[in-house]
């Protein structure tokens, strides 16, 4: 039972944050943003909400490292691919900026084309356990509406693992 | 015959008064103490009674206490089956709407689950790593809790860390301890709240509001 205020809800909040920080600037906002606390920090997010869409499509790495995606969340303004990747060596979190790369676009890099337009990446988790190389992600896209078909993900890297890079395309059934 | 015997035996004490009339001149209570004597009325009786059914349960607590670890009972006071789980971690990379990533949060938590269906969570870690872009942006990390999968609150860290600027990676444990958390329901172990702002263009602000 997740509460979920976002983002209609959270509009509220957010002009007010919005505006404190045009007023007062970086620091004043993040005054802002404390005052805000009490509102929003019984909110979370919904980002997988939407119809889900089974594909269990299964890719294997030359590398050695396995990536199943699993399944296609096609929410009203987002798409959520769910995906789970093996062998997996996640570099520290602290040394992610000291890669220039890795600073500038995120330890995990995935490229989602649907029906041959380039959908921006949102957000995306992984989560695990540190004692294991398997991870779970999740993948949120913008997405304008409507009935996707056809996918094609390109996945550069997952947790800053560069040899876990794969390739793929796929149909919605 | 038999009913002498039965009044012998099952003859009454005689009642004090009784006793006073034939020849006995004092009351119990009026007699005087001997030397080193207590007087033993109903309520030191009492006391006496108590002490010695604590000492009793003193014993039994010590002998308890010395010999059941030997024995290796207590193994299964607590739940039957646990399983640990070191680090269980969550990243989370936030971007701008133009697509241009702006950093990673992350989240992570060391834990038992119980046969009984509780958790017992013992660390919280909490990391910042920012991007490049947008100066102008802000990030704050701020108040992680655990929550009871129920949804109430089981531990309420109240950590605040303001903005620490572009590039800048800020990775550390915000609590140890011990919490114990009920599963009801599904919901997530660990959130917080992690507020993003920017403005990108003076005519065209933007501002995300994230968690996980």
């Amino acid at each position: 039972m997740k509460k979920i205020m976002f983002p209609s809800v959270v509009g509220g909040a957010t002009a007010l944050l919005l505006a404190a920080v045009m007023l007062t600037g970086v620091d004043g906002g993040n005054v802002a943003a404390r005052a805000q606390t009490a509102t929003l920090s019984v909110a979370s997010t919904a980002p997988t909400a939407g119809i889900v869409r089974k594909v269990a499509r299964t890719i294997r790495s030359q590398t050695g490292k396995g990536l199943v995606i699993q399944d296609v969340v096609i929410g009203v303004n987002r798409l959520t691919i769910h995906y789970k990747a093996t062998g997996i060596s996640p570099i520290d979190f602290s040394n992610i900026n000291a890669d220039p790369t890795l600073a500038a676009q995120g330890p995990t890099l995935l490229r989602v084309a649907v029906d041959g337009r380039m959908l921006r990446t949102i957000e995306g988790t992984t989560s695990g356990e540190t004692q294991s190389s398997t991870i779970l992600g999740e993948e949120v896209l913008q997405w304008s509406g409507g009935v996707p078909h056809h996918f094609s993900v390109v996945v550069a890297r997952i947790m800053g693992d560069r040899q876990a890079a794969f390739a793929t395309d796929f149909d919605l059934k | 015959m038999r009913a002498r015997c039965s009044r012998l035996v099952l003859r009454k004490p005689r009642p004090h008064s009784e006793l006073l009339a034939r020849g006995h001149a004092y009351s119990v209570a009026a007699r005087p103490l001997l030397l080193g004597e207590r007087r033993r009325n109903v309520s030191y009786l009492a006391t006496r009674i108590r002490a010695r059914r604590y000492a009793r349960l003193r014993r039994f607590i010590l002998i308890a206490t010395l010999v059941l670890p030997v024995l290796g009972v207590g193994a299964n006071i607590t739940p039957a089956a646990a399983t640990y789980h070191p680090g269980v971690y969550q990243w989370h990379s936030v971007y701008f709407p133009d697509g241009t990533y702006q950093g990673a949060d992350k989240n992570q938590a060391d834990f038992y689950t119980w046969s009984d269906g509780t958790e017992s969570v013992s660390n919280l870690y909490a990391g910042i790593s920012r991007g490049p872009y947008h100066p102008g942006t802000f990030m704050v990390y701020d108040n992680a809790w655990v929550l009871n999968y129920d949804g109430s609150t089981a531990l309420y860290v109240n950590f605040y860390r303001t903005d620490c600027g572009l590039y800048c990676v800020w990775n550390q444990n915000i609590w140890s301890g011990w919490t114990t958390v009920y599963a009801q329901s599904q919901y997530s172990l660990m959130q917080h709240v992690i507020y993003w702002g920017c403005c990108r263009t003076a005519s065209q602000p933007v501002m995300l509001l994230n968690w996980p």
